[in-house]
């Protein structure tokens, strides 16, 4: 068997598996939920429990070796919870709430989907579900008449929709990043009843009167819209549940000498949902740095060899670091010690035996904290993208890494077609709400990984990760089609608003300014050509054909 | 004493999709000649046809596990010597001394990368303390 035969053979293998994690995970969460809803331990709940403990070994056990990293760790972690429970022959209340917490972290580790991969046909594939969101999460429930119009309304806004009949609505997932459910009378909302509290959700109703909006709100239902719906306040309301809930997961960077330990907090951060490198040796933790940029470094006070106050000093000798937060992990009840670890930059101190619960709350906060005050600094108010500076050094930074590691990445510059007309005719409200919907469905149609930046006025850049030009053409002319028939209003008058982009790989241009100036060719040549139309380098006449 | 080149190895794990990546593998990045088994009970009755190199058995497996299909194959003369690594998903020290006082030469730690199990299980093999 020949190379590339014996590849695509692993490939589609691997396909197969893929879909069999996707279908054990599912039957895992479920099986965690009948434990924690269980009212007695007793013959039915041990054995059960151990069915669902031999279960999450044999996911722990696999779902690497298909793609899902993420899906092992978690899954490694439900079957300890699940063994002490078979062992201690008991069921403990905090064993249930863990249930619940690893579950849903198996969920997303799932959606996370198999590493590297971009093509949809790699994507996990959920054996409950028609239609998967990628990425965001947005959700459609309605009866079967009205489904593909409202799916149709909320895509056109740019976003990634799920959608499911009303009568199929057992089939969501546990969490959703937001739902809109559009129920015709009373007995839809009796039907949707079971569904709510998985994230915020949005009611559309017919007629919506103060019965409608208190019944909505002893729900918990978030936002009640009347038919028929205003596109820019759905918009906007998906929009401010979407944006808190969909910025990156925390990054962290654990080091404890302790290799048992630096697992053990790993696996606790990550069951949180936070994205964590760990390691056991002090000397590796700058260059983990350099390459993680983490929201936080959670480090252990001692450790033999380099002590995690000089670590601490390392990191601040770098100017880029200075703000990062430092929790320090400490057995030390000296108040001097611990005063001294601050002067050199520890924000916090967690004590030794460390309560999981306590870090992930602590480390939430700083992270959330440090995060805010950096965003502020770095994004662009308007569009909550990065703004130009911070753009550019993303760009270096990947440029250097993917020097290290041999990986490409594509930039692509775009830029919206014709819109001082825009402004002109509809005035700069309107053209603000086109610039917000642009940056809108960047974010919604790229992977979480790519890197999406204002790069001026009306323009916008993105960093493809591990990207070559043909694949980068196949991420970016999806996103232009989409936003060419999204529709915007001002005054009664319906626009629509085109964008051209160009194209440039890393593989071609290793200097920043030249691959920044090889993009900006391309998307004059697209413009030149007539706009609407995005250009890859290389083959600047046509779409590329591979 | 230079050592015969692995050729022959017969495989046990009961989960099936495992299995299959986990053979394919094998056979078509490693080049071996794998006899796959879903069973300690399956891979008794197929040893001495197999005449396996070398034994690579999954620990936790319903009925009969990794070390007792060990013990039974021990009892067969085809298979009374011949090497062993244990394939687990717990990879704790003390419980790979425990396989390793059951006569395993290594430990293979799941999930395992099918690009890379071939030369993890060669690499083992050459080291050759089997």
């Amino acid at each position: 068997m020949g190379e590339d035969a014996r590849a695509e053979s692993l490939r589609q293998l691997t396909r197969a598996g893929a879909r069999s994690v996707g279908e054990r995970v599912e039957a895992l969460a479920a099986a965690c939920a009948r434990l924690v809803e269980a009212r007695a331990w007793d013959e039915v709940a041990r054995s059960e429990t151990a069915a669902a403990a031999a279960l999450a070994h044999k996911l722990a056990g696999s779902g690497a070796t298909f793609g899902f990293p993420h899906v092992s760790r978690v899954a490694a972690s439900l079957e300890t919870v699940l063994e002490g429970m078979v062992r201690s022959d008991q069921a403990h209340a905090d064993a249930s709430a863990q249930l619940v917490r690893l579950a849903d972290a198996l969920r997303s580790a799932l959606l996370r989907g198999p590493t590297g991969s971009r093509t949809a046909a790699d994507a996990p594939v959920l054996p409950t579900s028609q239609g998967q969101p990628q990425g965001q999460g947005v959700w459609v429930v309605a009866p079967a008449g009205r489904l593909e119009e409202t799916r149709a309304l909320v895509e056109g806004l740019g976003f990634a929709v799920g959608s499911l009949d009303i009568a199929q609505a057992a089939a969501l997932p546990a969490q959703v990043a937001v739902l809109i459910v559009d129920a015709a009378d009373r007995v839809d909302m009796i039907r949707i009843d079971p569904l709510l509290g998985r994230g915020p959700t949005i009611l559309i109703a017919d007629r919506v009167d103060l019965d409608v909006r208190l019944a909505a709100a002893r729900a918990g239902i978030d936002a009640v819209m009347a038919q028929p719906v205003d596109p820019a306040e759905l918009a906007d309301w998906i929009n401010g549940f979407v944006g808190s809930a969909s910025e990156a997961p925390y990054s962290v960077l654990v080091v404890d000498d302790d290799a048992v330990m630096a697992e053990a907090y790993r696996g606790a951060l990550e069951a949180a949902g936070m994205v964590v490198e760990a390691t056991s040796d002090p000397a590796l933790a700058p260059s983990l740095l350099g390459a993680q940029f983490p929201d936080l470094v959670l480090m252990d006070l001692q450790m033999p060899g380099i002590s995690g106050i000089e670590l601490a000093q390392v990191i601040r000798q770098s100017r880029r670091f200075l703000s990062l937060p430092i929790v320090f992990l400490s057995a030390e009840q000296d108040v001097e010690r611990q005063m001294r670890a601050r002067r050199f930059g520890g924000d916090d101190f967690i004590t030794k035996p460390v309560d999981l619960d306590r870090l992930v709350r602590l480390v939430r906060l700083r992270a959330e904290r440090a995060r805010t005050l950096r965003g502020a600094m770095e994004h662009d108010s308007l569009t909550g993208l990065l703004n130009h500076g911070r753009f550019k050094d993303k760009l270096q930074h990947e440029l250097e890494r993917g020097r290290r590691t041999g990986s490409q990445i594509s930039l692509v510059l775009l830029d919206l077609d014709h819109f001082k007309q825009v402004n002109d005719t509809y005035g700069h409200l309107a053209g603000d709400r086109v610039i917000r919907a642009l940056a809108r469905t960047l974010r919604a149609r790229l992977r979480r990984i790519d890197i999406v930046g204002r790069y001026g006025g009306e323009e916008f850049g993105v960093i493809l990760l591990d990207t070559g030009p043909a694949d980068a053409y196949r991420a970016v002319e999806p996103v232009r089609q989409a936003f060419a028939h999204q529709r915007f209003e001002e005054g009664g008058v319906a626009f629509r608003v085109t964008f051209s982009a160009g194209i440039a790989s890393s593989r071609t241009h290793c200097d920043m300014n030249d691959l920044i100036a090889a993009a900006d060719a391309m998307l004059y040549e697209a413009k030149r050509a007539g706009r609407d139309a995005v250009f890859v380098e290389g083959d600047a006449a046509a779409p590329p054909s591979g | 004493m230079p050592k015969e080149p692995l050729a022959r190895i017969l495989y046990v794990e009961d989960d099936a999709d495992i299995r299959m990546i986990g053979k394919f593998a094998m056979e078509n990045v490693g080049g071996f000649v794998v006899t796959d088994c879903e069973s300690g009970e399956e891979a008794l009755a197929r040893a001495p046809g197999a005449a396996p190199q070398l034994l690579l058995l999954d620990v936790m497996m319903p009925g009969m596990d990794g070390p007792t299909t060990l013990a039974r194959l021990r009892a067969q003369p085809a298979t009374a010597a011949t090497p062993v690594v244990f394939m687990t998903a717990k990879v704790q020290p003390q419980e790979v001394q425990r396989y390793r006082e059951l006569g395993a030469i290594d430990v293979i730690s799941k999930p395992f990368d099918p690009m890379t199990l071939s030369d993890s299980i060669r690499a083992i093999w050459n080291r050759g303390d089997g």
